[in-house]
């Protein structure tokens, strides 16, 4: 049995003071800079994972690191009634990431060169990651994607945003985000019944 | 397994930040911050003294964070670039380019859908899937289409699996044609059986088109925006500048080599006026450092056309040509030459034509949309099901 016996009262603990909103943070830097820090704090581990996952980890590490030092800058510009800071911050990333697209291209092309017994022995923790992108072939399919396209598939895939919060990253109409991830999935699935895999709904988005 | 769970777990997870790389880019914000805070000091009043003062203070203090506030948002938001009169380039390029302007104008058109046909090319060093240590430099190329319509309306075709608002389609014609560059390259690809570009794992060539941006935002602005751009070329030249810096609101340190590499956006890709379209070629007449040449494109065609250069460490220095017909100021083609090869392109030789693209078409239309657009595209029948 857990719990307090009955007839037996225990000092009321205070609340913990509830985390504040990444808006407050923001609010708060304003008057006192170095409180962005909690938001780095916050985010930087999931921004650089998104990075790398795009870009390989040299890249996550100078693009995480600079979408911070512009989220800072520009911290000015954040629209309190967002209470989150991450559409925000992948909105950055991301425009930092279409900067090194050729790079982007490559490690695509990279993937879709790679015999899949390599593919699985360089990476023991992704087996199944690495039997989808060699047996599916999907990288050529997204290498091949428009850019714009690509980018809300990702946003929705990787850093599973929602569809308003996609089109608050990008600055775009919410239609817009609907009619590019309708394109982008379309090809992707049909690569992937081409290829044989029967593609399952999801409740994504 | 869905198709979004898929691509999550192509997308390997690279290992985390190491703790001090993590150190590193939290001790940079943090010395940003200082920088601010030490501003921050230098523009504070000294201390009140009497309690009165003190309240006043605290009255006024508030009001001017309000305002403060406010002023800093505005600040930050402010556009960067402002129309002025664009610099007045004389000499062969910009008189060209204004030849351009007023050909374009003559031949100025409207519809209700643009359309374009335009052949994308890269060249790429390809390993001999046969023989190993033997290579051959080869060019990509793939017909690319779309068709563009002014509003959902306008565009009369309900794709299916499609949003319904959409307002255009693109799509790719057939394989990827592999052609060797040179008679050595030719000779060493017959030897292997002319192997296609599955056989050389050759990937269609990369749409985009001007330099590797090491600066400014994508133009990737939607129909909304397209369509409602400034047909004058101080003002489009502005907009085109504040798009691209809106993310960082950093001024551009190459805004003429930026606006030289998007023009194609404007004179090709999207559904613009072509009001915007003459704008366009104004407002690269008043570009500095593009030069006048005569360039030969893909398809081997010569004609005259203008240029720019640019240097990076990965691609070494390239020359962005545009290659415009002077009689109907049509851009026919765009192209990027190696001058001088970098870290990315060591395998190609000065003179290779690394990224290039054909227009073979661009023009408004009234065509029926079906009429232009394949029968794989818009029949549903003709595609498999989603599972939507």
């Amino acid at each position: 049995m857990t719990g307090a016996p009955s007839g037996l009262s225990r000092p009321a603990r205070p609340e913990p003071e509830p985390e504040p909103s990444d808006a407050e943070v923001i609010a708060a830097s304003r008057r006192n800079p170095e409180r962005f820090a909690v938001l780095f704090d916050r985010h930087y581990t999931e921004i650089h994972r998104y990075v790398g996952r795009r870009l390989g980890t040299d890249g996550a590490d100078d693009i995480a690191a600079e979408t911070f030092l512009i989220a800072f800058r520009r911290r000015g510009t954040f629209e309190p009634a967002h209470s989150s800071v991450r559409p925000w911050l992948y909105g950055i990333a991301t425009r930092l990431i279409s900067r090194h697209r050729r790079d982007e291209l490559r490690r695509y092309r990279a993937v879709a060169r790679m015999p899949a017994d390599d593919v699985v022995e360089s990476h023991e923790n992704s087996v199944a990651a690495a039997v989808t992108a060699a047996g599916f072939g999907l990288s050529p399919v997204l290498a091949g994607l428009r850019h714009g396209d690509r980018d809300v598939l990702l946003l929705v895939a990787l850093a599973d945003l929602t569809y308003p919060e996609v089109a608050e990253a990008l600055g775009i109409a919410y239609g817009t985000v609907c009619s590019r991830l309708s394109r982008a999935r379309k090809h992707v699935r049909a690569a992937l019944r081409a290829a044989g895999h029967t593609v399952e709904e999801d409740d994504r988005g | 397994m869905d198709d979004l769970t898929i691509i999550e777990q192509m997308h390997v997870p690279e290992p985390p930040p190491s703790p001090q790389t993590a150190a590193a880019a939290r001790r940079r914000l943090l010395q940003e911050a200082a920088g601010a805070r030490s501003r921050r000091i230098h523009r504070s009043a000294p201390l009140p003294r009497s309690r009165r003062t003190m309240v006043l203070t605290a009255g006024a203090t508030a009001c001017a964070l309000a305002v403060g506030s406010w002023m800093t948002y505005k600040w930050e938001t402010r556009p960067l670039y402002h129309p002025e009169p664009l610099a007045g380039q004389s000499g062969p390029a910009s008189t060209f380019l204004l030849t351009a302007a007023d050909a374009k104008t003559r031949h100025a058109s409207d519809g209700r859908l643009w359309y374009v046909h335009r052949v994308v090319g890269e060249t790429v060093v390809a390993a001999s899937p046969y023989r190993p240590g033997v290579h051959y430099t080869v060019q990509t190329t793939l017909d690319d289409y779309s068709v563009t319509a002014k509003s959902a309306k306008d565009f009369g075709v309900h794709l299916p699996y499609s949003n319904k608002d959409s307002a255009g389609v693109g799509w790719n014609g057939g394989e990827v044609a592999v052609r060797p560059v040179s008679p050595a390259d030719m000779a060493a690809w017959k030897a292997d059986f002319q192997p296609g570009a599955q056989d050389l794992s050759l990937q269609q060539p990369d749409e985009e088109r001007g330099p590797f941006r090491g600066e400014g935002a994508e133009l990737d602005f939607d129909n909304a925006d397209a369509l409602s751009l400034p047909a004058d070329p101080s003002k489009l030249r502005a907009w085109i500048l504040n798009y691209a810096t809106k993310f960082d609101h950093r001024r551009l340190n190459d805004p003429d080599l930026y606006l030289f590499t998007g023009a194609p956006i404007f004179l090709v890709d999207r559904v613009v006026s072509d009001r915007v379209r003459i704008a366009t070629y104004r407002m690269l007449a008043g570009l500095k450092g593009v030069r006048m040449i005569t360039g030969t494109d893909a398809d081997g065609r010569t004609g005259k056309g203008v240029a720019m250069r640019q240097t990076t460490g990965d691609y070494g220095t390239i020359e962005w040509q545009l290659l415009i017909d002077p009689e109907t100021g049509r851009l026919t083609a765009s192209q990027g030459i190696v001058v001088t090869p970098g870290r990315k392109n060591a395998g190609l030789r000065p003179g290779t034509r690394e990224f290039f693209e054909i227009v073979k078409k661009a023009e408004w239309t009234n065509a029926p949309t079906k009429s232009l657009v394949p029968k794989s595209v818009t029949d549903p029948i003709l595609e498999p099901p989603t599972g939507d």
